[in-house]
């Protein structure tokens, strides 16, 4: 069907490799640029929706949506805590109350020159603590401990594989020994863990107790409990929001966590506009740059159909030169983004890893591949309509 | 002729034309968006801080919710030397982080707030809320997204089922306050039963000059209590609470002004292809008696005549989008809304004639400086 | 436009001239010493093969190429060495040219594109327009004056182009090829206009051309051979001798 040497498309583009060159470049940072936006914002919301378990389930002082502003008080927590939804380790329930603090947090050298007031940007980094007690360890099952070992005593803390991410921090800074302060005390980093996919990995882990001595209140910020099953879970939220002797508010994780991830939508938004305008962007400047490239060939093309090659194949072996020339730069931009799959990155809300996978690496290429078309046609569609004699008489 | 000529080459390939003024206005149209949130974010801190006034926040806290200083403090502040009036607030929010339909409730002392802010409301409007308990002043922008009149009664479920009577509306252009309910502070306490705590106090000086001194004079005070403070210039505050959230936005420009870079390259590509494909007309040109520079010029007005079109379409769009897109986003209790100022606009429309210029010169130089009889052999 | 009145004046003088340009791996020098002089109120004419530089020496005698060496003397100027800028200000009095095609700026109307060398002269816009009139009358184009040039034929453009020319009144008239791209009626029109000028109004005008019918109204045949020009071109043998054609009687 195409009747047209391959060899010549593949010999123009070679013949104009400079202009060749600037239009695979481009093409290639707009789709690395791309790529890594698509790729920002899918790590975002899997970190997001990964933090969930599926048998697990929150539950929150009535009346606050948000962890801020929730406050369980221990005695009521003692009345729910056995509830018969709820599995059950070694004759425990598997309840873990929590206590989560934003705070800002303060590295040893900075600690000690430190003086009260506000000055911004030197408050130390913001970071995201939790208050737990060992049961922690068998609710939140994505969290293993990788080196050191639990806090005992005393204010000892482990950190996640992204806290230094997200405190900004290197990651020396939170090697086992070291200390760091925050809510006015001193505590020692004794373990790392790792909490793949989730939200938990930027987080500072402590006992329940210290961090309720700390910030003074002996409240929980909320209450994780593990159902028997997924399906349990559903009962067991019905059960705990219809008692009357305690007011709670209660989720599955997985749909607290997914309705948390949608709030992350501005954030989102923002990434996917990014991409959009640098899409159009990228678009008009390759049909800009097609445009002046095929207009200064239509004597070339006219010729090529007095010769004998059919109007339709001439064009196409235009069209597939533009999209051989944008794909190739999709390529190049989109290897690279591969590389830097599970990134670091920090926002307000925690760290988490980008997620370039095949997928986005995949809508990548496809982005390149229709701008490349798209940015041929309109000026293909232009010139087919012009009648040869015009063509060959073109300056 | 000038005018003519520049204005008829233009239209030649319409659409050509029309396509790269496309690219340039929407690169405008980013390049002001982007611009505009920061002026967004640089018209809040101005607004809603005031330069007089010092926060009391308790410290080591983050986030609004955390903090919690026991009311008394205002009458221990007051006593110390400089300090004009103490107003303790209590905050009520929806969400600490970052997020598009934040709801917040002020807690004030009525017959204090006047000293500290600045809001444009009839007396009477603002007399009826100071006497009545229960009583609320809403601020324009949540007033007109949730549609409430004066005299509406309104409960917030997602604030503790708080409930109160809108009796005035007010205006805060650019202030973050305008986004927020302005309750009494008593009954606030009493609907979430919890008397006692305020979230902060806002501070206002006798003189300006002894921030500091006043500020480190508050932390030392309360340095042995249970709940210690930390103490600042407002407008401080306010920018140390966005800081993360600005980091996030820097990120995104980083990333759009390389879109913008993209664009410059593929626009003056374009240009430059344009040039070379009238080489021979501008060695006619020098035939028929016009000089190098002439021609050059002809060029240049050419291409910022376009450029700057391109901007200006570019601006207009960014205006329309902005002013009718409603932006707000709420961080940490404040709300930024981007905010197109006459800055950002000229900065914008030099920026496409710098786009215009620095596009063409040198291909119209390099066109130009061939020896006319090569240039007329082109076509040939 | 005024009826030149000098008689027997040298208006273009070339001595000795050589030129040499790089076409692909390859050096052409389509001029080898050749020597030419051109009184006011010639028609002269060069023949020759294509490519044979004949062009070359239009664009010598305007300024707009420099030899590689010998002199090039327009109008009592030895314009050889003049710098760019000085031989473009120069050129908007001294010389009308008219190439085989593309004359015209094809974003302007015809009445523009005869105004466009005027507006290169210190004159008022009154003087201008009457200029522009006056030229589009001679050509006989006044009824298409708004008209752009692709609305006009391959002739009327050509016409459009004399008129241009003409327009700023200049010493002298170089065509290279102006009947080329024509159909032969047009090339008469075109041809006739330009003996008009030549014998009406005693404009010099050099013409390169291969249209044996133009020659008709020259006063003056001239080939280039070898890089010279010689009278006739049945001459081979005396080609090879260093024969000037300078003396040559018209």
């Amino acid at each position: 069907m195409m009747g047209m040497p391959v060899r010549y498309c593949v010999r123009s583009l070679y013949h104009r490799r400079a202009r060749s060159m600037l239009t695979i470049l481009g093409v290639a940072v707009a789709i690395f640029v791309s790529v890594m936006m698509l790729g920002l914002s899918r790590g975002l919301l899997h970190s997001t929706r990964g933090t969930a378990s599926p048998g697990n389930v929150i539950v929150l002082s009535l009346g606050a949506e948000s962890l801020e502003f929730s406050a369980i008080e221990p005695a009521d927590f003692q009345r729910f805590q056995y509830d018969g939804s709820v599995a059950q380790k070694d004759g425990e329930p598997l309840a873990s109350p929590e206590k989560l603090l934003s705070t800002f947090v303060h590295l040893p050298r900075e600690h000690t020159s430190e003086e009260p007031g506000i000055v911004a940007g030197s408050n130390g980094y913001r970071g995201a603590v939790r208050g737990v007690l060992p049961v922690a360890f068998y609710v939140h099952e994505q969290v293993r401990l990788t080196d050191g070992k639990l806090p005992v005593e005393g204010y000892e803390v482990i950190v996640g594989r992204l806290t230094a991410a997200k405190l900004g921090v290197p990651d020396t800074a939170l090697a086992i020994g070291q200390s760091i302060s925050f809510e006015g005390e001193i505590w020692q980093i004794v373990g790392h863990f790792e909490a793949p996919g989730t939200l938990l990995e930027s987080e500072i882990w402590a006992r329940l107790d210290d961090v309720q001595t700390a910030s003074r209140s002996r409240d929980y910020s909320a209450v994780v409990l593990k159902a028997q099953s997924p399906t349990a879970a559903e009962e067991l939220v019905f059960e705990l929001t219809t008692r009357t002797d305690v007011r709670l508010a209660a989720w599955s994780e997985t749909d607290f966590f997914a309705a948390a991830a949608d709030r992350l939508r501005p954030v989102s938004m923002v990434s996917i506009a990014v991409t959009a305008m640098l899409m159009f962007a990228a678009t008009l400047a390759g049909m800009n740059t097609m445009f002046t490239s095929i207009l200064g060939r239509t004597r070339e093309m006219a010729i090529l159909i007095v010769r004998g090659y059919k109007r339709l194949a001439v064009l196409t072996s235009f069209l597939l030169e533009s999209v051989l020339l944008c794909l190739a730069g999709g390529v190049l931009g989109g290897l690279p983004a591969l590389l830097l799959n599970d990134l670091p990155m920090r926002i307000p809300m925690g760290a988490f890893r980008f997620a370039i996978d095949g997928y986005v690496v995949g809508a990548g290429l496809l982005l390149s591949l229709v701008i490349g078309a798209v940015g041929a046609i309109v000026p293909l569609v232009n010139v087919a309509r012009r009648p040869i004699v015009d063509a060959l008489r073109s300056e | 002729m000038m005018l003519k000529l520049v204005f008829r080459n233009l239209m030649r390939r319409p659409l050509r034309t029309v396509l790269t003024t496309l690219t340039v206005a929407a690169a405008v149209l980013v390049f002001v968006c982007l611009l505009a949130v920061d002026g967004g974010v640089r018209r809040m801190v101005e607004e809603t801080g005031d330069d007089a006034v010092i926060i009391v926040f308790e410290r080591y806290k983050a986030c609004p919710p955390y903090s919690r200083l026991p009311v008394h403090y205002a009458d221990q502040i007051a006593q110390i030397p400089g300090v004009q009036e103490v107003m303790p607030i209590r905050f009520l929010l929806s969400s600490c982080q970052t997020t598009t339909d934040l709801v917040a409730i002020h807690g004030i002392e009525p017959d204090k707030f006047r000293y500290f802010r600045n809001i444009k409301v009839s007396d009477d409007d603002y007399n009826s809320f100071a006497n009545e308990r229960g009583a609320a002043m809403v601020g324009r922008a949540t007033a007109n997204r949730y549609g409430w009149q004066v005299g509406d009664t309104v409960t917030l479920q997602e604030l503790r089922g708080v409930s109160f009577v809108v009796r005035g509306i007010f205006d805060a252009p650019g202030s973050s306050l305008e986004s927020v309910i302005l309750v009494d502070r008593h009954f606030l306490e009493y609907s979430i039963n919890q008397v006692g705590v305020a979230t902060m106090f806002t501070v206002l000086l006798e003189d300006v000059g002894h921030m500091d001194e006043v500020s480190r004079e508050i932390d030392t005070m309360f340095a042995n209590y249970p709940a210690q403070t930390r103490s600042g210039p407002e407008k401080s505050f306010i920018t140390g609470n966005i800081e993360e959230f600005m980091h996030m936005v820097r990120f995104s420009q980083i990333v759009a002004y390389l879109a913008l870079v993209l664009v410059l390259v593929a626009v003056s590509n374009s240009i430059s292809m344009s040039v070379r494909e009238r080489l021979r007309e501008m060695a006619l040109l020098r035939t028929r008696g016009f000089t190098q520079g002439m021609v050059v010029r002809l060029i240049l007005y050419e291409s910022v005549t376009g450029a700057v079109t391109a901007s200006v379409t570019g601006i207009v769009l960014a205006a329309l989008i902005l002013s009718y897109g409603q932006f707000a986003i709420g961080v940490e209790g404040y709300t930024i809304t981007p905010y197109l100022s006459i800055k950002i606009v000229l900065l914008a429309l030099l920026a496409g004639t710098f786009l215009g210029f620095f596009g063409s010169i040198l291909p119209a130089i390099h066109g130009t400086r061939q020896p006319i009889v090569t240039a007329l052999r082109e076509v040939n | 436009m005024t009826v030149d009145q000098t008689e027997n004046k040298t208006v273009i003088h070339i001595e000795s001239v050589r030129k040499t340009y790089r076409k692909g791996d390859v050096d052409v020098t389509p001029l080898n010493h050749a020597n030419l002089t051109v009184q006011t109120g010639e028609f002269l004419v060069l023949m020759g093969p294509s490519g044979s530089g004949k062009s070359t020496l239009l664009n010598l005698i305007a300024g707009i190429d420099k030899p590689n060496s010998g002199q090039v003397i327009v109008d009592n100027q030895n314009i050889t060495q003049w710098p760019e800028t000085r031989l473009t200000v120069w050129r908007r009095r001294a010389i009308g040219y008219i190439f085989q095609q593309f004359n015209l700026m094809p974003v302007l109307t015809a009445y523009e594109n005869v105004e466009l060398p005027l507006l290169l002269l210190p004159i008022t816009r009154q003087k201008r327009r009457q200029l522009v009139g006056t030229a589009l009358e001679l050509v006989g184009l006044s009824d298409r004056a708004d008209h752009y040039p692709r609305q006009l034929s391959g002739g009327q453009e050509q016409r459009v182009a004399i008129a241009q020319a003409i327009a700023t009144d200049p010493k002298m008239i170089l065509a290279d090829e102006p009947t080329g791209a024509l159909d032969s009626e047009s090339a008469a029109t075109v041809l006739d206009l330009l003996r008009q000028l030549n014998q009406r109004f005693g404009k010099t005008i050099v013409m390169v051309t291969h249209d044996h019918q133009a020659a008709r109204f020259s006063t003056r045949i001239l080939h280039l051979e070898k890089g010279r020009f010689v009278d006739t071109p049945e001459a081979p043998l005396k080609a090879l001798s260093s024969v000037d054609a300078a003396e040559a009687t018209p």
